[in-house]
């Protein structure tokens, strides 16, 4: 529902927007009219003075004109909204029919599945080298029915951005049918071993059952619904260098963050990096909650803090609550 | 500057017309179609440049122009219209019924004597 409730207030501001962006090309496109025809008549001998009155006089009532175009591009804006309003319709009723159709196990049978029972990324670097788990035994991913694995990766950065990662594990399926391979439900996978070794492992079914392995410790990773929960109130970086050192503030004092619920920051900030790219900042200091359960840890009602003070002491805070007031207090500091 | 009074009901109804066939010859701003229709006509045409706007944006809401931003001639910013194929084919059945009514009243028009002159 909160994208239902983005996009009728992206409605509202595109209309805001909207109104203030014709009134300001109205005006462009009739000055130019008139500044041209100033031009002319200046150079067919007007003197500059009369050149503008007659041109005035030449475009007739600016203010008639501008107010029949306002009326045509209204009647546009009309049948825009009234199709925006349809959209937004289609919508609520997608979201209803995607609920209805993710809750029946027989209607996506065919595309929930894979022909590995695990995948993991070489060095924990998302996008990079697949290695996934064929009949028990780990393979780096080299190529699926003659595609290469890095030409598949591309194919999903290309049309699935943020979700490329998402969609090359949880749905291959899909993604190898929209990349061009005809029906893979058994594939021939290209792999090396351990050994350095390469091999075409024949006939690979694509199965349910695989790609629940797949999804189970994916799915233990994932907080559920996202927590907006922050266990100190505020939170910049020492001399304004993002992703270095963290100072917080709790209870009215401010300390140099260390460690947060035994992971040193240098590794929960290493993390970040790795998994969120250029929103790595963001993700640190707005979703900290997200963040510690993506790096396992499974209890975050409260969080151990280990800081240090002003004066250089060494301080551990034991079982920190995260809330949602304190989020809320770092978001307000943060814009 | 001669300048013609001409009916505007006749206008209103070729006006739309003649900015699409300017405009398949080159894209071009309100200016310049106003420019290239009294130009051609001999300057009997020159009609309230105004009045062109409304024409130009109707027409691009009915889809048969799309308009651009672009650097004029003289450096400056200006919206270039560019006719669509459905302008296209707008243009091609107007300037049909356009011959068709035109041969006709020709006809009505050469079928009676010139009136005479003087007294």
């Amino acid at each position: 529902m909160n994208h239902i409730a983005t996009f009728l207030s992206g409605l509202l501001h595109r209309r805001a927007n909207g109104d203030a962006r014709l009134e300001a090309d109205l005006d462009a496109e009739l000055s130019f009219h008139i500044e041209r025809t100033v031009e002319e008549l200046v150079d067919s001998g007007v003197e500059q003075s009369k050149a503008r009155s007659q041109a005035l006089a030449r475009f007739g009532s600016i203010d008639v004109v501008k107010h029949q175009c306002r009326s045509i591009a209204m009647g546009k804006t009309i049948v825009r909204r009234r199709l925006a309003l349809v959209a937004a319709a289609l919508v609520l009723v997608a979201a209803g029919f995607n609920a209805w159709w993710s809750s029946n196990l027989w209607a996506d049978e065919w595309a929930r599945i894979s022909p590995f029972s695990a995948l993991r990324w070489a060095d924990d670097r998302p996008m990079s080298r697949p290695m996934v788990q064929v009949d028990g035994r780990w393979y780096e991913l080299l190529a699926i029915n003659g595609m290469k694995a890095s030409e598949i990766i591309a194919f999903c950065q290309r049309r699935y951005g943020d979700r490329a990662e998402k969609r090359f594990v949880e749905d291959i399926y899909d993604v190898l049918l929209a990349a061009g391979i005809a029906d893979p439900k058994v594939v021939d996978l290209r792999v090396r071993d351990e050994m350095g070794q390469e091999q075409v492992l024949h006939g690979i079914p694509m199965t349910r059952e695989k790609r629940q392995a797949i999804m189970i410790p994916r799915l233990r990773q994932q907080p559920g619904p996202w927590k907006r929960l922050s266990p100190f109130p505020a939170l910049r970086w020492h001399d304004s260098e993002p992703l270095t050192r963290p100072i917080i503030e709790i209870e009215g004092r401010s300390y140099e963050l260390l460690a947060i619920a035994g992971h040193p920051v240098a590794d929960v900030i290493a993390y970040c990096k790795r998994r969120f790219g250029e929103h790595a900042e963001k993700r640190f200091v707005e979703d900290l909650y997200e963040v510690l359960a993506g790096m396992g840890v499974q209890d975050l009602s409260a969080v151990d803090l280990q800081v240090r003070a002003e004066d250089g002491a060494i301080i551990t805070f034991e079982q920190v609550p995260m809330t949602a007031e304190n989020r809320q207090a770092l978001m307000g500091r943060r814009h | 500057m001669r300048r013609h009074d001409v009916p505007p009901e006749l206008l209103q109804g070729t006006l739309d017309m003649m900015i699409l066939n300017v405009l398949a010859i080159a894209p071009n701003h309100g200016y310049g179609v106003a420019r290239r229709i009294r130009q051609t006509s001999g300057d009997i045409l020159s009609v309230e440049e105004g009045s062109l706007y409304p024409a130009l944006h109707r027409l691009e809401r009915r889809g048969c122009i799309t308009a651009e931003w672009r650097i004029s001639e003289n450096n400056r910013r200006a919206k270039y219209y560019h006719l669509t194929s459905r302008g296209r084919q707008l243009l091609r059945k107007e300037r049909s019924n356009w011959r068709k009514l035109s041969r006709a009243v020709g006809r009505v028009m050469g079928a009676a004597p010139e009136p005479e002159t003087g007294s």
